[in-house]
């Protein structure tokens, strides 16, 4: 076990290495130079002063090799570097954004799982029912509905015309925290995500607990005389649980990449409206920490989930 | 199975696919059993499934929509009409109620997507579509009488018989009632004539006078110089100037100065000759003298300034927003923009008067009977730069069913030929190349997606942009279906075909391309179908954000790239929800299609 998370440790680091590569690469290729639509407005006399300050600052005055040291060793460090947007250090650009999508995603990942848990398990036991049909044919559309369709949508029945939630933004927070004003804000977001993600996994819940419905030990629970309920949910669920992991890790990396569509719509000032407001300004260092941060992410979920199964299951084997 | 089959070549089971074999004969079940390849059977499953059906009709529908309506209208991506903006779905424009044509018509006035006439008893009657709330008559406004009627672009005003001004509509800059400050310049005199034009409105006195109203702020029409009020006998409007004919026989302008419309010839200003009436349009004028000349100044643009040969005696002239028109005894001769067919004059017999304004033109006979031409409306409504959403949505489907297609194909390509290579070569190939499609597939795919196509599309024309996300979208979906692919092969080349083709000495391209590639050409047909409808979502979602497809190209993501707010989203729907809808349709139709066909090749679902 330990043999194997070291090996797997290894292995992560070329894969960051080449990734980081990629992404330098591509921030390099962007066109415009930072530096002049930082000091825009600088007056003509002070401008070359203050173009080689800027320069020189930023590291840009170095040859291409030195500056990806610099920035990797500078990364590797927990420095994540200067957004030239914003005129302040990442970190402090993206913390806040950070805290809006984890929340909002937390909720998200709760309803999705719990209602593609439940659904998918109904959908199995009653395969070929009309419940079954239902979420076949809901899962097939959910799964192509934009998601700014949905977000739209929302907003018109819920927002504009019964007026119950917010149209979308942050809310004020002149007088303290108020949690359940912040709430108000989530729910057209939430649902909208829970309704996107749901097509998908609910899907997958279906097919793993089929699969595991036909086993043996399921006709074998039955023929001693347990009741439906504890067959299953006690002996088909957790076998078939081991898949569903999968994607319950997997969606622990969307906590954080989070939505761009939705959060764009709804105005939630979360890390996919930073990513996009550092696009539409050609803020080169802000796009690539943040492509790398996810990639970051990515990776160690899908570590985590490769542990996850050997725990869960001890059929599963890691070397 | 028969060992035949496996004879086939890469062609030949495409073939047996699409089911082009003849087989006329009448088999009991036994023989149909033994004769169906694999090919076939995925056929039949896949034919046999409703939700295939269904979507193979809305897949084909949304395709015959967008590429024959496209290559059917033609569409111009740069045509723009600003006055059109905003209009909501609805036809019959050029709809005259038949009680109207009963009555007597004596005057109709139109406006961007609707019309107003009165006939001979001062009744008014409404048809068309209403914009701004332009056809949403106050209380009581159908049991008056009237005796004149002035249409703006979004507004109506109403002369009534009490001598009132009653108006309705867009009132943003108040145009469409009679503010304290008019009714003091109005005191004590009486209104010869009322006018409308784009969001202001305008009334001649008895004295001649002109007093004008509403969106003047920018243009000052209603600054009318001291030497020439008194003088006024008649007026025309359009957006930024009047013109005025004077009782002497000259024209004179007011509003903007430096428009084309407002350079008027010197014959006209300087009394050489006498015009007796005068209309404009957009940016043009058009006058007529007593002698029966017709004189045209302004824009060269829609060629305005290319009068046709005019034959006749002229009876009448006319304008609507880019055309201008000439009757003649003999026919009507109409000149400028046919973008809404405004200048497909009919012939009409016995002409008695030309009613024309913004699209919508209508010919009435001395017997009282209408002919129309023009816009008849929008039927999907139009968009915030005031292009037809029918058209708009055919083009852009054009735009997302294309980029959906190549992108797949291109990852679909690139996924066989890897996994293909991975899978025979295996050992470090193989190692590097799984490597690689891990390093691409652990970087989140949209926000790489934007990041890639913003920087690659930022410094090239729209339609390389659209080529660019195509190769983008597919050059970062690859390694799945390369994994699939390599695993399906693996499987694949242990089987006996394979090494019994080995022993024959064949060469291991051609058992690739014979023997292995048939097996998995249906899991990348699958892929593919799967990852069309995945692809023209995120184009979509990447134009909704203003990151792929750019103006003036068109697809049904960058059509709702404007609706970004709440007032967008609740006053104009048809804005959001006919291209989403597009998208819809299109997404399920593939993915019924997609989902139909994996469970035809699912072995599972033939087992009996």
């Amino acid at each position: 076990m330990i043999k194997y998370c070291i090996k797997r440790v290894l292995s992560i680091i070329p894969v960051l290495f080449v990734i980081s590569v990629l992404l330098f690469g591509i921030s390099k290729a962007m066109p415009g130079d930072p530096v002049v639509h930082m000091i825009q407005g600088v007056k003509a006399e002070q401008y070359d002063q203050q173009y080689a300050y800027w320069e020189e600052r930023l590291g840009l005055d170095k040859s291409l090799p030195e500056q990806y040291v610099a920035w990797i060793s500078n990364l590797a460090q927990g420095e994540l570097g200067f957004s030239t947007s914003y005129n302040k250090q990442v970190v402090s650009v993206i913390k806040d954004p950070l805290v809006n999508t984890i929340a909002l995603n937390v909720f998200v990942l709760f309803f999705s799982l719990s209602i593609s848990i439940y659904a998918g398990i109904q959908c199995a036991v009653k395969k070929g029912t009309f419940v079954d049909r239902f979420w076949q044919v809901f899962s097939l559309t959910g799964r192509s509905v934009p998601a700014f369709f949905v977000s739209m949508c929302l907003i018109y029945l819920f927002a504009i015309k019964l007026g119950w939630f917010p149209i979308g933004g942050m809310p004020m927070q002149l007088d303290g925290f108020n949690l359940l004003e912040w709430l108000r804000y989530l729910v057209l977001p939430v649902t909208t995500l829970t309704l996107i993600s749901l097509a998908g996994t609910i899907q997958y819940v279906r097919n793993s607990m089929l699969e595991s419905i036909n086993q043996d030990y399921i006709r074998t629970a039955r023929s001693k005389g347990l009741t439906e309920k504890v067959v299953i949910y006690s002996h088909a669920f957790r076998n078939a649980l081991i898949p569903v992991i999968t994607i319950v890790i997997s969606s622990i990396g969307t906590l954080f990449t989070g939505s761009m569509i939705t959060e764009s719509v709804f105005g939630w000032e979360g890390l996919g409206t930073v990513l996009i407001k550092a696009l539409n300004s050609r803020d080169a260092m802000l796009i690539i920490v943040m492509n790398f941060f996810y990639a970051f992410i990515y990776i160690l979920t899908n570590f985590i989930a490769d542990l996850l199964y050997a725990v869960v299951d001890p059929r599963i084997k890691l070397d | 199975m028969k060992n035949n089959n496996k004879k086939t070549s890469f062609l030949g089971s495409l073939k047996n696919m699409f089911n082009v074999r003849k087989s006329n004969e009448v088999m009991n079940n036994l023989e149909e059993e033994e004769i169906l390849t694999p090919m076939r059977v995925i056929v039949r499953n896949f034919f046999a499934n409703k939700l295939a059906i269904v979507g193979i009709v809305l897949f084909t529908a949304i395709c015959v929509f967008s590429f024959a309506g496209n290559a059917y209208y033609d569409v111009s991506l740069t045509y723009t009409e600003s006055t059109l903006r905003n209009i909501s779905p609805g036809t019959g424009y050029l709809s005259v109620p038949s009680e109207l044509e009963e009555n007597g018509i004596v005057d109709i006035q139109s406006g961007v997507s609707f019309s107003v006439g009165l006939d001979e008893q001062g009744n008014i009657y409404t048809w068309g579509v209403s914009t701004n709330e332009s056809l949403d008559l106050p209380e009581g406004t159908l049991e008056r009488k009237y005796s004149q009627i002035a249409v703006g672009d979004r507004h109506v005003l109403a002369l009534g018989e009490d001598g009132e001004i009653y108006g309705w509509g867009y009132n943003s800059f108040s145009q469409s009632e009679v503010n304290f400050e008019l009714e003091q310049d109005l005191r004590g005199k009486e209104i010869e004539q009322i006018y409308a034009s784009e969001a202001y409105s305008a009334v001649l006195t008895t004295d001649n006078e002109v007093y004008a109203w509403g969106s003047v702020l920018s243009s000052k029409v209603d600054k009318i110089p001291a030497d020439i009020q008194g003088k006024i006998i008649d007026v025309t409007c359009a957006t930024y100037n009047m013109l005025l004919l004077l009782d002497d026989g000259t024209v004179a302008s007011v509003g903007v100065t430096g428009s084309d419309v407002a350079q008027i010839p010197t014959e006209l200003t300087d009394g050489s000759v006498n015009v007796v009436d005068v209309t404009m349009s957009y940016r043009n004028g058009l006058a007529l003298d007593d002698e029966g000349n017709i004189h045209v100044w302004g824009s060269q643009t829609h060629g305005l300034l290319k009068v046709p040969e005019i034959e006749g005696e002229v009876l009448q002239i006319a304008s609507g927003k880019n055309s201008l028109f000439v009757a003649t005894d003999e026919d009507i001769y109409a000149w400028g923009d046919n973008s809404l067919g405004e200048l497909d004059a009919p012939t009409v017999e016995n002409l008695d008067t030309l009613f024309a304004g913004y699209f919508q033109m209508y010919a009435v006979n001395t017997s009282g009977e209408v002919a129309t031409w023009g816009n008849n409306g929008f039927l999907f409504g139009t968009d915030e730069f005031g292009r037809d959403l029918l058209k708009r949505l055919m083009s852009g489907g054009t735009v997302t069913l294309s980029v959906g297609v190549i992108a797949a194909v291109i990852s679909t390509f690139l996924g066989l030929l890897i996994g293909m290579l991975s899978g025979f070569i295996g050992g470090k190939v193989d190692n590097l190349l799984m490597r690689f499609g891990e390093i691409i597939m652990s970087i989140p795919f949209m926000p790489i997606v934007i990041t890639l196509s913003s920087i690659v599309g930022s410094e090239v024309s729209p339609s390389t942009r659209i080529n660019m996300i195509m190769v983008i979208l597919g050059l970062l979906s690859w390694p799945g279906l390369a994994r699939l692919v390599r695993g399906q092969i693996l499987v694949e080349r242990e089987k006996d075909f394979v090494l019994a083709a080995r022993a024959l000495g064949v060469k291991e391209v051609n058992i690739v391309i014979s023997h292995v590639l048939p097996n998995v050409v249906s899991i990348c047909i699958v892929n593919m179908t799967l990852s069309y409808a995945g692809f023209m979502l995120t184009e979509s979602g990447l134009s909704y954000l203003g990151f792929g497809v750019a103006n003036p190209q068109a697809s049904w993501g960058n059509m709702l790239n404007s609706v970004t707010n709440s007032e967008a989203i609740e006053n104009y729907w048809w804005r959001w929800v006919l291209p989403a809808m597009c998208v819809v349709i299109a997404a399920i139709g593939i993915n019924f299609i997609g989902t139909a066909l994996s469970d035809a090749i699912d072995p599972k679902a033939n087992e009996k």
